[in-house]
């Protein structure tokens, strides 16, 4: 890994970072503001000016942007307009209930995607690949949010089993990483059994079992390495997707994460809240797809890091 | 794969198992009440919201309240007494205690309405208390360690009244005085209420505990828990699977779903609030008031509410309220749904199908978007060419920065007290929103407002009276359309009735929790 490529990866990372923030610092200021949720819409005109004074949302935008901008630089990522505490703490007091279930929701997604994507592979055309596909093709087809609805009907309203929501006990855990799982869960079984079947019947496979492996062996030491790079692509804009689909358990089942408070902070424009709350989410996404090509090249001496700076 | 399989059903099955096993036993007795949002500051003069009225008065107390009828009841105050249109004295209980154990005395007064909270416009209660008492005081006085006397700079038909509102809510002097930050006590605030503030997590959930020192008649539960759950969906399941006890904002369509289940109901109907249509006077269509007009006979208020309320709101007799007793005027006619001359409007104004955008939000206001999509209708079979168009916030639509293209927009009128100065007069008149933002302005109104503000009890109901005209027949800055009501799913066990107004009472007497 040469310096080179590193430095245009942290560049990239930056440049990316920063469009992401100053898009969305520019969009919520220029659709909406504030003011009458904090002051109520009789609020008299000088008790408008004096809340744009005491936020600074006075000045012209790009004086609001350099300002922004300077701030963070110095670890500033400014004060919550509604709740009056640092933005970063506001955030990172929610960031354990959303992690929690993404933690759960990727474990859960990948053993059970993948594992029964290689199964529907290795039992090609036979009940056990159809039955397989047949139950992903209607978890896929299920929106997030019907899903969510349909297990609160089953398992609380009609079973009373667990709690509709809330994120008190494990109980409350259940119904949201089922519903962020099904889906993804069945996606990823798609695409794995898709890329399983591209490399169970290529020539090295044939080798392989010429020189002597079981299939077994030949599966796990030359199928699934060279079928996991489609899936490990899919794994990088799955990210951006776990997050869309925490913002949707989030608010079916009440759960007290950052998906919700992302929701509640655009809707009554506390600026700095969703701006942390974004530059958080693009650092995620930033890591993950340098994590995602250093498992490329692992995966795949082909695609070396050396290689890609060249 | 079958041990795969069958590890799975294991696992899901002995968590499914487990967790039905799983009761937590409590002696104390808890509500939960899901609700779409809770106020943003627990400070009554911080916060002025349908949502900040919904807590309120289970946290705080005020002098002195007003019962359904209108009559004046003490509350901390055991007596008062007017000495003239301007000055009132308050004389208050002995031997009350705070929420922070500190005594009642006239200084938690002179804290709650003095200078650093509500009377400088940099104190952070200044604007909601300036738009409580409209016109300030001249002097706050403390006769003795019971007794102070307010004398505002003007006459105040309604200066008793005023003192049932919540932004006059007495705090405690003392815990005020040692707080660590305003944003810390406007979530945490301390007062005389019958639930103190347990914990609040703005867009997750707030609670309220039992006061045991309460010097009223004791709170009838341990515990009261708002959830927020903005969406309707969620908030519908939770109280049939039993994780709420209320919720709010209920919809008519989804009345069934709550009572067809057995030991689930549906309360409410029409609030104190009227659901307005406001005309921005400075859109060119609108200027002239014809169109103004034709708009508002276009109107088939009583077929809106059959339709989307079941018939289970009201129409009101103009912008005004039954309970304004002497103030009432029962025998206006206000505008009605006369098709024909709203047609006949339009032509005399040259209409010729010019645009006029409605801008409102996703169901603010109970049954908001089913509202504007009728409405449209109704304009386009008069011939009215509406635009509707949804926004995703109130800065969207309110604006001064939103004024370009805007037209009509939505609004509600919230009688705070039983007299029309609290109302549409307020709202409309000078120092009022439609005037501060230039959507509507004229010399008659704000001399009958002057009028109104005297204590001359005819003169008041006659310049009430021409008021409505004014605002309903000759230079309408809106139009009302019908009384705001809020549904609520309950479960049976909870004996509790909702008032006419947004405030969810949950004090002594207005709630029971069967064992």
């Amino acid at each position: 890994m040469n310096s080179a490529y590193i430095i245009r990866k942290i560049f990239r990372a930056f440049l990316t970072i920063w469009i992401v923030t100053s898009f969305v610092f520019l969009i919520l200021r220029l659709s909406g503001d504030p003011t009458v949720s904090v002051l109520g819409l009789e609020a008299s005109p000088e008790a408008v000016e004096a809340f744009h004074a005491k936020w600074g949302l006075d000045d012209p935008i790009h004086v609001q942007y350099l300002r922004f901008f300077a701030n963070v630089f110095q670890g500033d990522m400014g004060v919550s307009i509604l709740e009056g505490r640092s933005a970063l703490t506001a955030v990172l007091s929610r960031l354990p209930a959303t992690v929690s279930l993404m933690v759960i929701s990727t474990i859960l997604t990948f053993s059970v995607g993948i594992f029964f994507g290689v199964m529907a592979s290795l039992y090609h055309n036979t009940h056990k690949d159809q039955i397989i596909m047949t139950v992903a093709a209607s978890g896929f087809s299920i929106p997030t949010f019907v899903l969510g609805v349909v297990l609160v009907l089953i398992f609380s309203v009609n079973l009373g089993w667990l709690p509709s929501t809330g994120s008190a006990t494990w109980k409350h855990y259940i119904m949201p990483v089922l519903t962020m799982t099904i889906v993804d869960a069945a996606v990823f079984a798609r695409f794995t059994r898709s890329a399983m079947l591209e490399v169970l019947y290529q020539p090295y496979m044939k080798t392989a079992l010429a020189k002597g492996m079981s299939w077994g062996q030949a599966v796990r030491r030359h199928a699934i390495p060279n079928a996991a790079i489609p899936v490990v692509t899919i794994m990088g804009f799955w990210i951006g997707a776990l997050i869309a689909g925490a913002v949707i358990a989030e608010s079916i089942f009440a759960w007290p994460g950052v998906g919700r408070l992302l929701v509640y902070s655009v809707k009554h424009r506390d600026y700095n809240v969703v701006q942390v709350i974004v530059m958080l989410i693009s650092v995620s996404m930033v890591i993950t797809n340098l994590i995602i090509d250093i498992i490329y090249g692992k995966l795949d001496p082909r695609v070396s890091i050396d290689r890609g700076a060249e | 794969m079958k041990k795969f399989i069958v590890l799975l059903l294991f696992i899901v099955s002995v968590g499914f198992v487990y967790a039905n096993g799983q009761h937590e036993v409590s002696s104390k007795k808890e509500l939960t009440v899901a609700v779409t949002e809770n106020p943003i500051s627990l400070d009554p003069t911080a916060t002025l919201s349908n949502v900040s009225m919904r807590v309120m008065k289970n946290i705080h107390e005020t002098l002195i309240g007003i019962a359904e009828d209108g009559t004046i009841v003490p509350r901390l105050a055991e007596s008062w007494k007017q000495i003239d249109d301007r000055t009132i004295e308050f004389t208050l209980k002995k031997g009350i205690v705070s929420q922070g154990g500190f005594p009642l005395d006239a200084d938690d007064v002179m804290v709650s309405f003095g200078p650093g909270r509500t009377q400088n416009s940099d104190d952070p209660g200044y604007e909601f208390f300036r738009q409580c008492m409209v016109d300030p005081f001249d002097s706050i006085e403390k006769i003795d360690d019971y007794t102070v006397r307010f004398t505002k700079s003007k006459v105040d038909p309604i200066l008793l009244k005023r003192f049932t509102f919540d932004e006059t809510s007495i705090i405690c002097g003392d815990s005020y005085n040692t707080k660590t930050s305003w944003e810390d006590w406007s979530v945490h605030p301390v007062g005389f209420g019958p639930y103190k503030v347990d914990e609040y997590k703005p867009d997750e959930y707030m609670s309220i505990e039992k006061f045991d020192d309460y010097y009223g008649e004791k709170a009838p539960v341990d515990k009261v828990t708002y959830v927020v759950v903005p969406d309707m969906s969620p908030r519908i399941m939770g109280l049939l699977s039993g994780d709420y006890d209320i919720i709010t904002e209920i919809m008519p369509d989804q009345f069934s779903t709550i009572e067809n289940r057995k030991g689930y109901k549906v309360a409410g109907g029409p609030v104190n609030n009227i659901r307005q249509i406001i005309f921005d006077e400075s859109n060119p269509v609108l200027k002239d008031s014809r169109i103004r007009l034709a708009l508002s006979y276009a109107i088939d208020r009583e077929l809106i509410n059959n339709t989307i309320f079941k018939g289970l709101s009201e129409i009101p007799r103009g912008i005004q309220m039954e309970n304004f007793g002497e103030m009432y005027i029962a025998e206006y006619n206000p505008v009605g749904f006369n098709p024909e001359l709203s047609k006949k409007l339009l032509k005399e104004a040259g209409y010729n199908g010019e645009e006029i955008s409605y801008r409102y939000m996703m169901d603010y206001y109970t049954g908001e978007v089913a509202t504007a999509e009728i409405l449209q209708q109704m304009w386009s079979d008069v011939g009215l060419n509406v635009k509707i168009e949804l926004k995703e916030n109130w800065s969207q639509i309110y604006l001064d920065e939103a004024a370009e293209g805007r037209g009509m927009i939505n609004w509600s009128c919230t009688a705070k007290l039983p007299d029309p100065l609290t109302q549409m007069a307020q709202d409309y008149g000078p120092g009022g929103w439609f005037q501060n933002h230039e959507m509507w302005f004229t010399d008659e109104y704000n001399g009958l407002y002057e009028e109104l503000s005297g204590t001359d009890t005819a003169k008041r109901r006659t310049a009430f009276a021409k008021m409505l005209d004014l605002v309903e027949d000759q230079d309408p800055p809106g139009t009302y359309l019908y009384f705001l009501p809020k549904f609520f799913g309950i479960n049976e066990k909870v004996n509790w009735s909702p008032v006419k107004s947004h405030f969810m009472d949950f004090r002594a007497g207005h709630l029971e929790i069967a064992e």
